[in-house]
């Protein structure tokens, strides 16, 4: 199975292919901004470099979000838009549940709690349980102040992501013992977004694909705009 | 050959299908208007987020109406400014990754370029050169149109665009947003002689424009009044008439200065009647030609978009990087690199 997979939820922006469990090629840059200006030459850079074409491939992986509302839009749009030309399904995948699946690779330790920084005060907050093979939601993904985020009830956890970097002193507290490291300088990446696509693929099914019609952005933030 | 357009500026999301011999097969408009309504004026990010579920759903929605296969489509066409920036990225990403997946050219359009050609989606037609006034809630110029791309700025608003103007006005009035409208609809029972409100500009040389004194003589006057309907209607008809007669002015002012015998008009506020009404006994009289498009061509929508592409399609492009760009001023446009044979 072929997957493409995309990436551009904060300053960094990254592509992966993927084929049947291993990683045939991958780019990351940091790149503030310029995220239209790299996703699709590169794309074209790795497709031509692997000799695949885009109507050969499976399915589209992409990080959903949350992160950066403009950049989880152009990672949603451009992977829409390739699935739509290609006639291919759509796999969105949450950008903490990646990042998490990153602390675990290079930690090895299954437990992850992820947090970007949100603004506003706020986090975006996740906890996940990692196999090789798996990964299970143990906190639900939210938008919230690091001093009411939901913590697990129980087991030794590991930290990942920059809004350990904000607010990693409040949460280092909150967790004492239970806390076993942290890493607040890791990216959500697209080969980690392209492997729990494979991921989830194999635990669900179809029942985890979209169309391009129904595969949304995920902001977590709704409150945008106050009543005049 | 066949262009899709798309259009997601600012709050409406557009999609097009046009044909280079056929012209325009068909288009798609869904205005989020209702979604702002309820915040007095266009929330950016709501914008952007509509425009995202919105924008594909419509381009299948256009194909299959228009029976047309995607492999039929030549050339994905955008608006790739001026707008909102988030509004934008949107209907850019979305159409250069189709064009990518598709394996065509895509043509980056700037919006008002798009609105200025739109008169020549009509028949009859305007031909070059010709001047054209674009009015529209973020513009308010005078152009001299050479051909397509050579674009010369005659004059344009110092403050607040003509649309601009009447949405502001119709919020001093109790008229809600976007009251522009709404507003000309209350102005056509005014009486013309119960206010005199000042026409900005005239009695100055050149052909620039400023309509933000308008809303402070809005104000004092509506003040003045009990605010009942009839002062309502009566203010909005002063006001109108005011705008009109100042747009009016430096039209005729600009066919004299270019020598040119055709006027277009373009944009949002091209659709007001009363402006329409009063250019056209004002053309009938000095004998220049007028031009405007159907109302549904006025106002936002992606045929423009697709229609100024078929005279863009030298500027085709086969390379993957795309950036939109807020602000671009019109007179930054190159001309056209070639022309192709036009219906």
């Amino acid at each position: 199975m072929r997957i493409v997979a995309l990436e551009s939820s904060g300053d960094a922006c990254s592509l992966a292919l993927w084929q049947d469990g291993t990683l045939v090629a991958s780019w990351l840059e940091i790149a503030p901004r310029q995220h239209t200006q790299l996703l699709l030459p590169q794309l074209e850079r790795l497709l031509t470099a692997a000799e695949w074409s885009l109507n050969q491939c499976d399915m589209i992986a992409f990080g959903a979000g949350p992160g950066g509302f403009t950049g989880i839009r152009i990672a949603t749009a451009v992977a829409q838009g390739l699935a739509f030309s290609c006639n291919l399904p759509l796999l969105p995948v949450s950008t903490l549940q990646a990042l998490g699946l990153q602390g675990y690779r290079l930690s090895g330790e299954a437990n992850q709690l992820t947090a970007f920084d949100a603004r506003m005060g706020e986090l975006y907050w996740g906890g996940y349980c990692y196999s090789p093979t798996t990964v299970e939601t143990i906190i639900e993904a939210a938008v919230t102040p690091a001093a009411v985020a939901e913590l697990p009830v129980s087991g030794e956890w590991f930290g990942v992501g920059s809004g350990w970097q904000r607010d990693g002193v409040l949460l280092q507290q909150r967790l004492a013992a239970r806390l076993r490291g942290v890493n607040a300088s890791l990216h959500p990446e697209a080969a980690a977004v392209a492997a729990l696509a494979a991921m989830r693929y194999q635990q669900q099914g179809d029942a985890v694909l979209q169309t391009p019609f129904t595969a949304l952005p995920l902001y977590l933030r709704n409150k945008v705009v106050s009543v005049a | 050959m066949i262009i899709l357009g798309i259009e997601t500026s600012c709050d409406e999301t557009g999609v097009a299908l046009y044909h280079l011999e056929q012209g325009l097969l068909g288009h798609l408009l869904y205005s989020q208007t209702a979604t702002h309504a309820l915040y007095g004026g266009v929330v950016p990010e709501l914008a952007s987020r509509d425009h995202i579920q919105k924008l594909l759903p419509m381009v299948a929605e256009l194909l299959q109406q228009q029976q047309i296969a995607s492999s039929e489509i030549s050339h994905v066409a955008y608006t790739a400014g001026p707008g909102l920036i988030g509004a934008l990225l949107v209907g850019a990403s979305v159409a250069r990754a189709l064009a990518f997946g598709w394996q065509i050219p895509a043509i980056a359009i700037h919006h008002m370029e798009g609105h200025l050609l739109a008169p020549m989606l009509e028949r009859p037609a305007p031909s070059f050169p010709f001047v054209a006034l674009l009015v529209s809630g973020g513009h308010t110029q005078l152009v001299a149109v050479k051909g397509v791309g050579d674009y010369q700025i005659l004059g344009e608003s110092l403050d607040d665009a003509a649309g601009e103007a009447f949405d502001k006005t119709a919020k001093l009035l109790g008229l809600g947003y976007p009251g522009g409208p709404a507003l000309a609809r209350i102005a056509a029972n005014g009486d013309s002689s119960a206010f005199h409100f000042p026409r900005p500009m005239v009695d100055r040389p050149g052909l620039d424009f400023s309509f933000s004194g308008l809303k402070t003589f809005t104000m004092t006057s509506w003040r003045a009044t009990n605010q009942d309907a009839t002062s309502q209607a009566n203010i909005a008809r002063a006001f109108e008439d005011a705008v009109v007669d100042t747009i009016t002015i430096k039209c005729k002012r600009a066919l004299k200065e270019t020598g040119y015998r055709q006027l277009v008009l373009a944009g949002g506020v091209s659709a007001n009647r009363h402006l329409q009404q009063t250019l056209r006994a004002v053309a009938d009289q000095e004998g220049f030609d007028l031009f405007y498009p159907r109302q549904e061509f006025c106002t936002d929508n992606a045929a423009m978009i697709a229609h100024a592409a078929a005279y863009r399609l030298g500027d085709a492009l086969r390379h993957h990087c795309f950036e939109v760009h807020p602000r671009w001023p019109l007179s930054q446009l190159q001309p056209a690199k070639d022309l192709p044979k036009h219906n």
